[in-house]
């Protein structure tokens, strides 16, 4: 085991009569640790939302996008990929669970990775704004997420990003989905990163992993940003049920505080570009 | 305005392989804003015990998105003590004995109440200090 030594010390000369010189010092015990990292905050909100790039846009040729997919998991872990087939081929309808020999369209032999995917079925000339559409009712689907997502209508057509927001119907639980944009190969998904883009805990920071560390393990965390009373606040939030915000760290301040391994912690920001640094240390689960 | 420093200084000589581990961190208490001066100080020491179940450090009572800081030990010596710390039902850990946290804490918020916790048998004392930008006097009874 490694020896973690860490101290606290407060100190004023005006704050009380008596000079305040206060120090205190712990060790503790841990054999893993993330070591000292830092990472950009870029996403701004809790708000899950999936964006395509161009709402007025054309998808000429469906076949394009056919075999294409998201995944989407909510807040109980419970993962959907979407698959899109093509309407005008002979791909199976909106919600039909992929199978070895479901024809997605041009071919009834889908790959692997599909097999248990959920068809969105769409068509020559459709707007990305309507994919994003349909795929929002394919979510909403008994054979998609079933309700526990609830997927809002997209906005009318218009030019530029248009996005589809989700929300958790279930009162006092967390609306914080992941949507893989990342790795999905659906092309028309918005992951620039900015205000209109796609937001999901995938775009917010792993802190603390629960995988990771057995209880007890210590957390360090400092907002390396300048003070501010409203911008580029660090926000912490563990992801249980609730996902509520449990921490805020303006710039310049740190914490150092035990943290449980029963939930990961998260990051998100007040203000894009903020740089949190943070380590955790703890023994290995 | 009051000027009051807090320093954070963490240190291992064998937690990662090949060099020792040094940070230290500090911060001016601000109040909300930058300007220098948290006036408010609350702290001092108690007793905590498994049967008297979770307790409020400190009620929610304030400014909302103001500047407020806590310091929390566990003073107990027996390793079997541990401190659970709890903020709005949300357990943020286990306070192992003789170990301390420093968090900056929004106060103001509704949801923010801090709960303490003695896990599990016996009595377990423990120091806090808690700065604040602002204080609201509770409603008389």
């Amino acid at each position: 085991m490694a020896t973690l030594n860490s101290t606290l010390t407060l100190s004023s000369s005006d704050l009380t009569s008596d000079n305040l010189a206060f120090s205190t010092a712990t060790t503790f015990s841990g054999s893993h640790t993330t070591g000292l990292s830092r990472a950009n905050l870029t996403s701004v909100s809790k708000v899950t939302k999936l964006s395509v790039l161009d709402g007025d846009a054309d998808v000429a040729d469906a076949s394009t996008v056919e075999g294409q997919y998201i995944d989407i998991t909510d807040n109980h872990g419970l993962k959907k990929r979407y698959v899109f087939t093509t309407a005008d081929g002979s791909g199976a309808a909106d919600g039909t669970i992929i199978v070895s020999n479901t024809d997605i369209g041009s071919t009834a032999t889908p790959a692997s990775n599909l097999i248990g995917g959920i068809c969105v079925n769409i068509t020559n000339g459709d707007q990305q704004r309507d994919i994003l559409e349909q795929l929002r009712t394919v979510i909403n689907h008994a054979n998609g997420h079933n309700g526990s997502i609830t997927a809002a209508a997209v906005a009318s057509e218009a030019d530029g990003p248009q996005s589809c927001t989700m929300t958790n119907p279930v009162v006092g639980e967390s609306g914080v989905f992941h949507v893989d944009a990342k790795n999905s190969t659906w092309i028309h998904v918005d992951n620039t990163g900015d205000a209109a883009a796609t937001n999901s805990q995938q775009n917010h920071q792993l802190i603390s992993d629960k995988n990771a560390y057995a209880d007890p393990a210590v957390l360090y965390v400092r907002n390396t940003s300048a003070y501010h009373s409203s911008n580029n606040i660090v926000y912490l939030y563990y992801d249980n049920h609730g996902a509520e915000d449990v921490l805020e760290i303006r710039g310049g301040q740190f914490t150092y505080m035990p943290v449980i391994t029963t939930n990961n912690i998260w990051a998100y920001t007040s203000t894009a570009d903020t740089v949190v640094e943070f380590m955790v240390v703890g023994t290995d689960a | 305005m009051a000027t009051t420093t807090a320093t954070l200084g963490i240190t291992s000589a064998d937690l990662t392989p090949g060099m020792s581990l040094g940070i230290s961190a500090n911060t001016f208490l601000y109040q909300t804003g930058t300007t220098t001066g948290l006036e408010l100080l609350d702290m001092g020491v108690g007793q905590l015990t498994e049967a008297s179940g979770a307790d409020a450090l400190a009620e929610a009572l304030g400014t909302a998105d103001t500047a407020n800081y806590i310091y929390l030990c566990n003073n107990s010596t027996d390793v079997e003590h541990y401190i659970s710390v709890t903020i709005h039902a949300t357990l943020i850990g286990t306070l192992g004995s003789e170990e301390w946290m420093w968090i900056p804490w929004n106060m103001g918020d509704g949801d923010a109440e801090i709960e303490i916790q003695a896990e599990p048998n016996g009595t377990i004392p423990y120091e806090y200090a808690i700065f604040k930008s602002t204080h609201t006097l509770p409603a008389a009874t």
